[in-house]
Order: structure tokens, then C-alpha cells, then sequence
């Protein structure tokens, strides 16, 4: 099996010229582009990650100029899959970003062979934690700092629940952190890699960090969730844990899925089933070393 | 003594109540709370234990207000009788606003 650090920049940049299979948990993405800002992102945040060898793709996606004069002049890109672009240009130097995005999009709105839930995972001794949340909440540098510290990643966006076992699949793609979030992380933790930050989105400055090579050599590793917790970042405050009701977390995770209402009866049980299987809890903290270690308490 | 019961013919207007026709309507029970799916608008909606009673008994039939007083009786603790027709009411309301039941 091949993995993209394995290819040199030049096999890199014909192999996305012409249509690279990355694959990321149970998903083959084929992604086109000659964007040299899409190269870079892939040189830096995917090199760990198989490229697939099957004919079936599950995802075709593309970050290409558009064909107006915006193609020079205040360059811009899109993002297209199976030849639609769903959303409007965005400037060029956001092209990584847009298919970091553009990827998300595609699962949450075609992978209803799984409940997806926006929620983080991440795995300890066996057992995931999965946390949904507000956005601005802090779920996404929890996350990141869980993963930092001997959690394995699973997901920092997208749940994916197995309509039939329960289990959540993991994607092990990157943590998208956004405006004081990375210098938080980046202080948190000399291993902690990024790739180029980007300026002036329509969620302020983003950059991505890199999934840790575990977490992508056991992307084939579905588990069980034992906890679903509510984190909010709250300055100055001790860490915090307080139960939750499990019916209050079913209809919050069932508003925040992305497909529940699709799946009908087979979302309601699946959610029933990974509901009843986790402890429930609201989890406030002040500092990212108390939460670690609360996380660590949790997870025996 | 026994708390007293209001008649509940001068207590309620006598509306009766049935199960929108949108489907199976899900229900699951965590820890005495009770989640309910509703097939015809894809929500998820947590209920108090009054209304998932009121959702039992109208799946099996529909029914009046002073029928459905009556089977809730059962329910209640003599001591809050006294609360049974409020309740009644504010799940009756709260459950249609929801559009899990309607008056036919």
C-alpha cells in the first residue's frame, strides 16, 4: 500500500493533476487539482494517509479556477464534485481549506450508510468520547489537545455511526482549529504540526494540524462510544463535570446529525443504541491541563 | 378526606384527540424520560411522563379529554389531583404544537 509522503513532490503534483485516491477511513476520495496551495496542504497534513487502488471512488471533488477573469486577476477557486459546484468561489488562497471543507461537505450530505453526527471522537482503552457542542464552545481545541495527548482521533467534525453495530468509524483526517485555537495548541504541544494558516476566511484564520501517525495506521478500527460529553470553555473556571440526561443528549444529538431525519426509524435506533450505551455529561473547564486530566480520570 | 377532583365536565372542553396520521411515531424511555420521533416532520422531541401517556393512549385510539383525564387518574398521586387537569392541558397544547396529535 502506498502512502503520500512515499511520493516525491513531482509524483505528488502529476498524481493530483491527473486525479489522486486518498483514501481517509471508509472513504476514497479522488481529488483533482493543480492548485499548488492544495499540494502543500497534502504534502504537509496527509503524508500517513494509504492512496487507494479500487475502481469504485466514493467521492470525485476538484479545486480548479474558475473559467472568468477571476482565473487571474484577484484569483479565485472552486470547489466542485461530480462536476457541480455547490458553493460560490472563494479566493485562492483558501484552496486547501475548500477542500478540507468541500471534503466534510461531501460526507455529511452523501454517507447515509452511516448516522453522521457533528461531534468530535476520540478513543482511550477501547471506549470513544464523543463530543458534540456549540460552535465556539472549544470542542475543536479540546480535541485537538486530547489528541495531542495519548487520545486517538477519530473524527474532530463528522461522527460516523454504524447504523448497524453502533460503532463510530473513524476519518482521522486533520483538526481545523480557528483564530487563538492554534497558537493555544501550538504552545500545548511541540508535536503538534500545522499546515499553512489561512487568512481572512469566513470563519476568521484557520489552519489544520496533522493527524498523528497512529491515529491514520488505525483508521480501519471502528469503537464503541462510552461517553457523549458537552465541553464548554469557560476562562477562569475549575473543570467540571456534571451528568447530563440521556434524553436531553438524544434530541441534541438528533438536531446536530446531519442525516437523522433522512435515516428515518434506522437513525432513531442507532442514536437509541449509542445513547444508552454512554454516560452522559456537561463538562465546563478553564484550562486545557485540567480538562486533560479530568479526560484521563474518565477514561480510567 | 379525599383531595377533591373537579368534574372534569366543567373543567375541560370536551375536544377529542387522535395521533397525527404522519406514520410510526418512535418512542424510546431513558431513565423515566421519554424521546419521541415525529416521521411526518423528521423532529426528535423529549416529553414529560403525562404526555407520553397521552401519546399512549391516543395510539390506541382516539379519545376525549374527560377519557383521557379519567385513564390518567391512575398516575397521579392522590395529593396532586389538584394538578392533573393543568397538566392535562399543557400537554394536550404542547403535544399539538408539536404536531404529534390534532383533533380530527
Amino acid at each position: 500500500m502506498t502512502r503520500v509522503r512515499e511520493l516525491s513532490d513531482r509524483e505528488l503534483q502529476s498524481r493530483l493533476a491527473r486525479g489522486l485516491d486518498l483514501r481517509t477511513g471508509p472513504f476514497l476520495f479522488h481529488i483533482r487539482s493543480e492548485e499548488h496551495l492544495v499540494f502543500r496542504g497534502l504534502r504537509a497534513l496527509y503524508g500517513d494517509f494509504p492512496l487507494g487502488d479500487e475502481p469504485v471512488r466514493d467521492f470525485h471533488v476538484r479545486i480548479r479556477r474558475p473559467a472568468t477573469v477571476r482565473r487571474w486577476f484577484r484569483p479565485q477557486i472552486v470547489f466542485e464534485h461530480d462536476r457541480h459546484t455547490p458553493f460560490m468561489p472563494l479566493s485562492a488562497a483558501h484552496a486547501f481549506a475548500s477542500l478540507e471543507w468541500g471534503m466534510n461537505w461531501c460526507i455529511a450530505s452523501y454517507a447515509h450508510h452511516f448516522l453522521t453526527l457533528h461531534a468530535a471522537v476520540l478513543e482511550r482503552n477501547g471506549r470513544a468520547v464523543l463530543l458534540p457542542g456549540e460552535p465556539g464552545a472549544g470542542k475543536s481545541t479540546l480535541t485537538a489537545a486530547l489528541s495531542l495527548s495519548g487520545w486517538r482521533l477519530l473524527t474532530d467534525e463528522t461522527a460516523l455511526v454504524d447504523l448497524d453495530s453502533g460503532l463510530v468509524w473513524p476519518l482521522a483526517r486533520p483538526v481545523n482549529l480557528k483564530n487563538d485555537s492554534i497558537d493555544i495548541i501550538q504552545a500545548f504541544s511541540r508535536e503538534a504540526v500545522f499546515g499553512d494558516r489561512v487568512f481572512d476566511t469566513h470563519k476568521g484564520t484557520v489552519a489544520h494540524l496533522k493527524p498523528r501517525a497512529e491515529t491514520v495506521a488505525r483508521m480501519d478500527e471502528p469503537c464503541p462510544v462510552g461517553w457523549v460529553v458537552f465541553p464548554r470553555w469557560a476562562g477562569g473556571e475549575p473543570a467540571r463535570l456534571t451528568p447530563r440526561s440521556r434524553a436531553d443528549t438524544f434530541v441534541f444529538a438528533a438536531e446536530n446529525s446531519f442525516n437523522y431525519s433522512v435515516l428515518g426509524e434506522a437513525g432513531f435506533r442507532a442514536l437509541e443504541g449509542l445513547i444508552r450505551g454512554a454516560d452522559c455529561y456537561d463538562f465546563r473547564y478553564g484550562k486545557l491541563e485540567d480538562a486533560l486530566s479530568t479526560f484521563a480520570r474518565l477514561a480510567g | 378526606m379525599e383531595p377533591e377532583v373537579p368534574d372534569p365536565s366543567l373543567t375541560l372542553p370536551t375536544r377529542t384527540w387522535r395521533v397525527a396520521p404522519a406514520g410510526r411515531m418512535l418512542t424510546t424511555l431513558f431513565d423515566g424520560q421519554t424521546v419521541v420521533y415525529h416521521p411526518g416532520t423528521g423532529h426528535t422531541h423529549w416529553i414529560s411522563a403525562v404526555a407520553a401517556e397521552i401519546l399512549e393512549r391516543l395510539g390506541g385510539a382516539p379519545m376525549n379529554e374527560a377519557e383521557l383525564r379519567a385513564a390518567l387518574v391512575p398516575m397521579i398521586r392522590p395529593d396532586d389531583l389538584h394538578m392533573l387537569d393543568e397538566s392535562l392541558r399543557e400537554s394536550l397544547d404542547y403535544l399539538e404544537q408539536l404536531t404529534l396529535i390534532e383533533t380530527p
